[in-house]
């Protein structure tokens, strides 16, 4: 089966992000896809690149990126939420003058559309909420 | 392809910082898809439909521009309405009042259910 996900929630203060993941790695194991993982609301915030996680607690972002580099699993980051909440790609620090771009190298900036479409192709659309 | 049948579930009060206008938005999108869109809402989510009157972060307004978008129906919670003194009728835009077992129904044949 093929799986997309949404994630609205971030890891400082939701459960979301991690869950998703024990979803995402659970599904890999039993031989589905995931077509997209979609970061949304708050969840924009686990590509923010510049979160330190105190030594001995959990990393997700880390842990996201590496699932995502292992099973070649797309992860978008919608550009609106994203820009609300401090996680710009390059094009948008340079255009709205920030100093620096914030947002992981795993993850592409992508727009709300890319959501939907990942919801309408996949079996199954599953969201995990703040 | 024949189009997907998509729901979007609004439960959240309005007055969450951005959380109800990006829900709207994303509805928005969802709309321009040439799919089978249609709005839920439920428990706190009633509130979304009523205008404040205030002109910031008033998502009722923006619901407003749901019948100038391809959106099939949008459905409230009778039951939700009833619990906080709202009637279908005090609210910003047309809506099909659904009891429990309705709600229960119309999520069931969905094929992709987008809550907030």
């Amino acid at each position: 089966m093929n799986f997309a996900i949404a994630i609205h929630g971030d890891a400082a203060t939701s459960e979301s992000p991690r869950l998703a993941l024990r979803f995402a790695r659970a599904a890999i194991a039993k031989g589905h896809r995931i077509h997209r993982v979609f970061f949304y609301h708050a969840g924009v915030s686990v590509a923010n690149s510049l979160v330190v996680q105190p030594q001995g607690e959990a990393d997700t972002a880390a842990e996201w990126a590496g699932f995502a580099k292992e099973h070649g699993v797309e992860l978008a980051v919608c550009v609106a939420a994203a820009l609300r909440r401090g996680v710009l790609g390059q094009d948008d620090a340079t255009r709205y003058e920030r100093a620096v771009a914030t947002v992981h190298p795993v993850f592409q900036i992508a727009r709300l559309g890319q959501m939907i479409e990942a919801a309408i192709s996949a079996d199954r659309f599953v969201t995990f909420c703040a | 392809m024949t189009p997907r049948r998509i729901l979007f579930v609004i439960s959240h009060a309005p007055r969450r910082g951005a959380l109800a206008l990006e829900m709207l938005d994303e509805l928005l999108v969802g709309a321009v898809f040439e799919q089978e869109v249609s709005a839920l809402f439920i428990d706190e989510g009633v509130f979304q439909l009523v205008d404040s009157g205030d002109t910031q972060g008033n998502v009722a307004r923006g619901y407003r521009a749901l019948p100038t978008y391809d959106v099939s129906e949008v459905f409230v919670d009778a039951d939700s309405l009833k619990k906080r003194g709202l009637a279908v009728d005090s609210l910003a835009i047309p809506v099909r009042a659904l009891t429990r077992g309705g709600v229960r129904k119309l999520v069931a044949g969905q094929d992709v259910v987008v809550p907030d």
